[in-house]
């Protein structure tokens, strides 16, 4: 039967407020001992308890992305089709921008019994999330404090945790409040104050994205650095026991690159007959520890924002890896040079020995390979090469529809391009006709530009729903030739204050 | 010190400059700006292997001009900028007709060292290095060269206008371009098959 024709209908499973990748996901599953599988999704992986673990998607999200908009799949759904061919049934993994959220979520499910993938953007699960109790949130507290004690981290002591937490259950008790987003309005600085910085900082978790001024402002730069900071969650990479990895001893001492090169060549070509992985798997990270002539052991990572396979580079002679590589080499060299002049040494110290090691790798099985398309368009894939290939990240730019200026566009992950132009956004192009190509992220208090007769332009307005003033409602966009004859973009905001916001260049 | 795959790629510079493989074709597509004045005036001087040196110095609105060479059927650019604490402003390239599915921008101070892969691959066949911080006589020899060997266009945008006196043989054309208080954009050829100065009014560009 054709099903081409047939109207889908909406999954409140997977109907998502937006289409970004997450940033993480806990994954439950009962497995007796974990294997590469646990690696499909992203190379950066911990284990929470004997069951749960959590993934770090950051180094992979753009990969993910682009598989989505070449498989024309949603997300969530491509998502678990990988998780399928990896784990079989009868998992359940929630994917959500802190791990702290997945881990309160999946507990809750887990109860449910439910299985399955639960993505935390949807609009159903957020009030799921919303309305969580209690228990769920103190029941990962147990592990975390076990893991902060494994860790020994600086400033936690268990005793007062646990009294701590007392201390809060107690208060909740007095105050008849059925979960932790009853308390959403208090602040972090009083939830620290009365209930200590560990709860205090929990509490900043459980809401991260998740309250309003936080929605206001998102970081428009945000998903090109693909990073969110974890502040004191103590992440404890999983690693595979036995990662490929190419030993060498020198037989003299080196410091030149074109020594160093060939020799490098020759450690990934070791690297690539290893039987221990798999031409499919795709390298995010690369540590080259160096052994110094003075015997200090130095460790420099090769990172690829797209991870990318090591096997197929070696036709290429590992030019990607080589430029990995020469910035490092490059970057200590400078850092040697600096530190050491006083010492009686060569310009820069000789190497005697280097250990190449593959330390994080997306692991893609036969099954997973049939997933994932990977006969793109030859102008992206070359664009995805380049970015692995130099130490600068590549920006490109959507439109996006809102009335203020500096939310009217996004950054956006390199490769996800190809799709079809979207003409419904015209209107809001046009509004930025008279604006200029370059300008401040940060606008820029300025004295009244009034004597320099600005010439108006536009007047944009915020959100005003969203705020509590009502004077930062709008702003008054002016164009000024200052006096040394430059055309400046500036606006006056609501209270009379101007600022410069770009230039035009 | 070189960067990996440098010696191969002078082997392959020195090949071709041996057999005489530089040429471009007759037919290479030149791109215009679809402003008949400005067309007439650039002639076929913007086609690949081609490198233009433009002295447009902050504040004067002057990058108008190599925006409007990529308006029309843009093929993959990138556009190298130098921190001048400024960041792309998107909408207002869109709103030019500058489409942000094919074109890329890197924040770099010195592209030649930094951005090296870029010059060597053929992905981008429009590179716009704007206010290089750092940018040697010998960059200027090696791009020139890549333009060639990777038949691309390269813009090379100067923070200040460009003195006849100092000259870039590398170069095939060397315009100024600015704005005054009046709204008249001067468009003046330094270097070029017909050097001469133009002059646009703004509102050829926006809605003044």
């Amino acid at each position: 039967m054709n099903n081409a024709g047939i109207a889908k209908v909406i999954d409140l499973k997977t109907f998502s407020m937006d289409e970004t990748c997450p940033y993480f996901g806990a994954f439950y599953c009962e497995m007796e001992k974990a294997g590469k599988d646990i690696f499909s999704l992203t190379p950066r992986v911990m284990q929470w308890d004997e069951n749960i673990w959590l993934f770090d998607l950051s180094p992979c999200r753009n990969f993910w992305a682009i598989q989505k908009e070449k498989k024309g799949k949603n997300l969530y759904e491509l998502l678990e089709q990988i998780l399928d061919a990896s784990s079989g049934k009868g998992y359940l993994s929630v994917f959500g921008n802190h791990p702290w959220q997945c881990l309160l979520f999946i507990d809750f499910l887990l109860k449910k019994r439910s299985r399955g993938v639960f993505p935390l953007n949807t609009l159903l699960n957020r009030r799921i999330y919303e309305g969580l109790s209690w228990d769920h949130w103190f029941e990962p507290l147990e592990i975390l404090s076990d893991h902060l004690n494994h860790l020994k981290v600086k400033g936690f002591k268990e005793s007062q945790f646990r009294s701590k937490q007392a201390q809060l259950k107690r208060f909740i008790r007095r105050m008849d409040l059925l979960g932790p987003f009853d308390l959403s309005q208090a602040d972090v600085a009083s939830i620290e104050r009365r209930f200590s910085g560990w709860l205090g900082e929990i509490w900043a978790w459980t809401f991260h994205g998740f309250l309003e001024d936080e929605k206001k402002t998102p970081d428009l730069f945000n998903s090109s650095e693909n990073q969110i900071d974890l502040g004191s969650f103590p992440w404890i990479p999983f690693r595979i026991e036995d990662p490929p990895r190419a030993m060498r001893h020198l037989e003299y001492p080196v410091n030149r690159w074109d020594v160093i090169e060939p020799l490098l060549v020759e450690d990934f070509s070791k690297l690539c007959a290893m039987k221990s992985w798999s031409e499919q798997e795709r390298v995010s990270s690369i540590v080259w520890a160096i052994t110094l002539y003075n015997l200090e052991e130095l460790k420099l990572e090769l990172s690829f924002r797209n991870p990318y396979s090591l096997h197929l580079d070696s036709r290429n002679n590992f030019k990607t890896a080589l430029y990995q590589a020469y910035y490092a080499y490059m970057g200590l060299a400078d850092r040697l040079k600096a530190r050491d002049t006083d010492l009686d040494l060569p310009e820069e110290i000789p190497f005697v020995s280097w250990k190449v090691e593959i330390s994080e790798c997306l692991y893609i099985s036969p099954q997973t390979m049939e997933l994932i398309n990977d006969n793109s368009g030859p102008n992206y894939e070359g664009i995805l090469d380049l970015q692995n290939k130099i130490p600068l990240h590549i920006e490109s730019y959507v439109v996006v529809p809102d009335f203020t200026a500096d939310l009217s566009f996004r950054s956006h992950e390199v490769g996800r391009n190809d799709s079809e132009y979207d003409f419904s956004l015209n209107q809001w192009i046009e509004a930025s006709f008279n604006r200029p190509f370059f300008y401040y992220r940060n606008p820029l208090p300025i004295t009244s530009p009034l004597e320099l007769k600005p010439k108006f332009l536009e007047r944009t307005s915020n959100d005003w729903w969203t705020g509590e003033n009502l004077m930062d409602m709008t702003k008054d966009y002016f164009l000024v030739e200052d006096r040394e004859g430059r055309f400046i973009w500036v606006f006056r905001d609501g209270s009379g204050v101007w600022y410069k916001h770009g230039i035009y260049s | 010190m070189d960067a990996p795959g440098e010696k191969l790629n002078r082997q392959e510079i020195w090949r071709r400059l041996k057999s005489g493989d530089f040429s471009i074709k007759p037919d290479a597509k030149v791109i215009r700006t679809g402003i008949a004045e400005l067309d007439e005036i650039f002639s076929d001087g913007v086609k690949p292997g081609r490198l233009i040196e433009w002295g447009l110095p902050q504040g004067r609105n002057g990058r108008i001009l190599p925006i409007l060479f990529l308006r029309k059927e843009i093929p993959l650019t990138i556009w190298i900028y130098a921190d001048l604490g400024l960041d792309i402003y998107a909408p207002a390239w869109a709103s030019h007709g500058i489409d942000l599915r094919r074109i890329f921008f890197v924040k770099c101070n010195d592209p030649v060292k930094k951005l090296k892969p870029i010059f060597l691959d053929n992905t981008f066949k429009v590179i716009i290095i704007d206010s290089p911080k750092k940018f040697s006589k010998g960059d200027i020899s090696f791009i020139s060269v890549q333009a060639r060997i990777n038949k691309q266009i390269i813009f090379l945008i100067r923070n200040y206008f460009l003195s006849p006196r100092i000259g870039n043989p590398f170069a095939h054309i060397r315009v100024n371009c600015s704005r005054n208080d009046r709204g008249i954009y001067s468009v003046n050829f330094i270097k070029g098959k017909n050097p001469k100065r133009l002059l646009l009014s703004s509102s050829r560009f926006f809605n003044e």
